[in-house]
């Protein structure tokens, strides 16, 4: 593609993303994404896409406003809007829960200070809330089940390695509860996410 | 092309999302593909990007999901499929659509013969 029709392909998603700002800005940036999907598909079936190739894709995807008044139909403004994404909360969630389960060192516990111990469990409770408010936000049923019960099983993994580590090897408890927890988050991330694999 | 009644719009696009539902019923389609039979067989839509609100309404709703698969070019592409909760809704939008289609039909046909 020659940098002209990249630019007008910029220009087209510049002026889109404008036109979607009035919607809630989970479903806005999901749209952007969908229609930047097709037109880089579209293009991906004509060899060496010349400028006007470019233009009768865009004409066909259609005037941004036509798909903004569109979108208006499908999420009128009076649904509510969630001012947290559903990314942002399995991302803290799960931050937090990986803080606390590293903190939380069952082999020092004894002389583990008060205050540390505090903060820790602190940790896993706000975790856990931002954890379940997340699911409940889930609207499939069956997916949100799903993703419950895994939820519950890393959680339950994590605190199995954590109380299972021989002091000895006390060092490898925290990289290896980050491998863990980055595994399942890029594991699940469609479910929050639905951005490119 | 204007759209002068809201009404309209909202009918038309309350059924288009069962079209998509039901051209979903036959296995998982990618957006691009999607789009092509839907303008094609229907005249429903005028702008294809009209299409992806509406998938994203549906996927908010749990009735289609969608999941990232290679595709023969390389880059990866979004499959949307029927999830059981959206085959659920399209079932049921099946039957009630017969009735409301035969209940409009009879109305526009006695309306322009004498037994109105």
């Amino acid at each position: 593609m020659t940098p002209k029709s990249e630019s007008i392909v910029n220009d087209y998603m510049r002026r889109l993303e404008q036109q979607l700002n009035g919607l809630p800005p989970d479903v806005a940036r999901d749209v952007a994404s969908q229609v930047r999907e097709h037109i880089a598909t579209a293009l991906s079936a004509i060899p060496n896409p010349s400028e006007s190739d470019v233009r009768n894709i865009l004409d066909e995807v259609g005037p941004p406003q036509t798909i903004a008044r569109a979108a208006a139909v499908d999420f009128p403004s009076t649904a509510p809007a969630h001012r947290v994404s559903l990314h942002t909360l399995a991302f803290w969630g799960y931050v937090l829960w990986f803080g606390a389960l590293w903190g939380y060192n069952p082999a020092s516990f004894a002389t583990m200070d008060p205050g540390m111990a505090l903060i820790a469990y602190l940790m896993a409770f706000t975790g856990a809330v931002l954890v379940s408010v997340k699911n409940r936000r889930i609207i499939d049923k069956r997916l949100r089940n799903r993703i419950s019960l895994s939820d519950f099983v890393v959680a339950g993994t994590a605190l199995a390695i954590d109380f299972l580590t021989p002091p000895s090897l006390g060092m490898l408890r925290g990289p290896v509860l980050l491998v863990l927890f980055v595994t399942y988050m890029y594991r699940t991330r469609h479910v929050y996410w639905d951005q490119a694999a | 092309m204007e759209e002068p009644d809201p009404l309209m719009t909202q009918m038309r696009r309350g059924a288009l999302q069962y079209c998509v539902l039901a051209l979903l019923r036959p296995g998982p389609r990618y957006g691009l593909e999607l789009v092509k039979v839907l303008s094609e067989t229907t005249s429903l839509t005028a702008s294809e990007g009209t299409v992806y609100p509406m998938l994203s309404r549906l996927r908010l709703l749990g009735h289609v999901r969608t999941e990232w698969r290679d595709s023969p070019q390389g880059a990866a592409r979004r499959y949307y499929a029927l999830t059981e909760v959206g085959a659920g809704a399209l079932d049921d939008f099946e039957i009630a659509w017969a009735g409301f289609r035969d209940g409009v039909d009879g109305i526009l046909r006695r309306s322009r013969s004498n037994d109105a």
